[in-house]
């Protein structure tokens, strides 16, 4: 089951099998919360978005139609719509994460004991991308999200996001254009 | 020679342009320092970006989203199978019943005084007892199903309308 493509799992979802949605969830649940936590730069939030969106997923899964388009793009609409709805509330303020919060990097099997200044310039980067991120309007730091971390092709972000994609290239360079005066890059 | 689209700029630092325009957009950036400044800028920004590394959710969390789904409605093993006996047995069960149920029905007719001038008919002969009351419980249940059809039919239509 584990080498099954997407879509057969989604068929066996459709008819309850906890198993495959176990795979799916596996296959995706780093990207979907990556995706979600750098968009609202909230942890908690990103944690909730991230159930809701696959609980979706279980209870939406006779909505899904192979022909007309692939699971990822419809899981990424998922995900973007809750998480554009929960940034609309407004029922709470959303606020970047402070520096202390950023997670380091994980080191893979054998750790290397850096320096503890570069650790420090390490931590004050993921700051200060985290806070230049925050500070951009939602379409703007979507796209860069979209398109950055997530690795989309801009012809899927278009897809999923019914925008064209002359559009969301022209967000794309107003963000880099923002994000180039919020981290003055010469310094990095 | 005109400068490139920024667009096209960042089709080719993400890899969607293809392989002769690809070439043709690095030959261009050979010649053009503007085009190879926002290159670099891009370049810098995409270095600045990953500085933010991955995080990861809670390990309970798949347990979690299972806890929100009710659980009637998860049936992991549960496959249905693509013919199923049971229908074969409801089908041989009620056969069997209403059999016995006219075999019921016809030792006791037999013993009625009427059954001496039923007997004298044709019918009756040719079917026999247990033949006739078959017959009888064949007309009352066709009376009995076609007179319930159209109430069935238009309340089940009503039904499905509701839903």
């Amino acid at each position: 089951m584990e080498k099954s493509t997407d879509a057969e799992l989604m068929d066996m979802v459709l008819r309850k099998n906890t198993r495959a949605f176990k795979i799916l969830y596996a296959r995706y649940e780093l990207r979907i919360y990556n995706f979600i936590f750098r968009y609202t730069g909230n942890r908690e939030i990103a944690q909730d978005l991230l159930q809701e969106a696959f609980t979706r997923v279980w209870f939406a899964a006779h909505s899904f139609n192979p022909g007309s388009g692939n699971f990822k793009g419809w899981l990424y609409a998922i995900a973007l719509n809750i998480t554009r709805n929960e940034m609309s509330k407004k029922r709470y303020a959303y606020h970047y994460l402070e520096v202390s919060e950023i997670p380091y990097q994980e080191e893979p099997a054998n750790p290397r004991v850096e320096e503890p200044d570069i650790e420090l310039e390490r931590a004050d980067l993921q700051g200060l991308v985290a806070e230049a991120l925050g500070k951009l309007s939602p379409l703007l730091r979507e796209i860069v999200v979209l398109k950055h971390y997530q690795q989309l092709k801009f012809s899927e972000i278009a897809a999923m996001t019914q925008t064209p994609e002359g559009t969301l290239k022209a967000r794309f360079h107003r963000a880099l254009a923002e994000l180039k005066r919020l981290l003055d890059p010469t310094e990095l | 020679m005109p400068h490139e689209n920024k667009d096209t700029l960042l089709a080719l630092f993400y890899h969607e342009v293809s392989p002769p325009e690809e070439q043709k957009i690095r030959e261009h950036l050979a010649d053009c320092e503007d085009c190879r400044a926002y290159m670099r800028l891009l370049q810098r920004m995409d270095s600045a970006l990953s500085q933010w590394p991955e995080a990861r959710p809670l390990p309970d969390t798949f347990d979690r989203i299972l806890a929100n789904i009710p659980s009637e409605r998860l049936r992991a093993s549960y496959v249905r199978p693509a013919v199923s006996a049971r229908p074969i047995f409801n089908i041989a069960f009620a056969m069997i019943s209403i059999l016995l149920l006219i075999y019921f029905v016809q030792s006791k007719v037999s013993m009625l005084p009427i059954w001496e001038s039923l007997s004298q008919y044709w019918i009756v002969q040719t079917l026999g007892s247990f033949g006739f009351v078959a017959l009888v419980f064949l007309g009352v249940g066709t009376f009995i199903t076609l007179s319930l059809a159209p109430i069935l039919y238009f309340d089940l239509n009503k039904r499905t309308m509701h839903i």
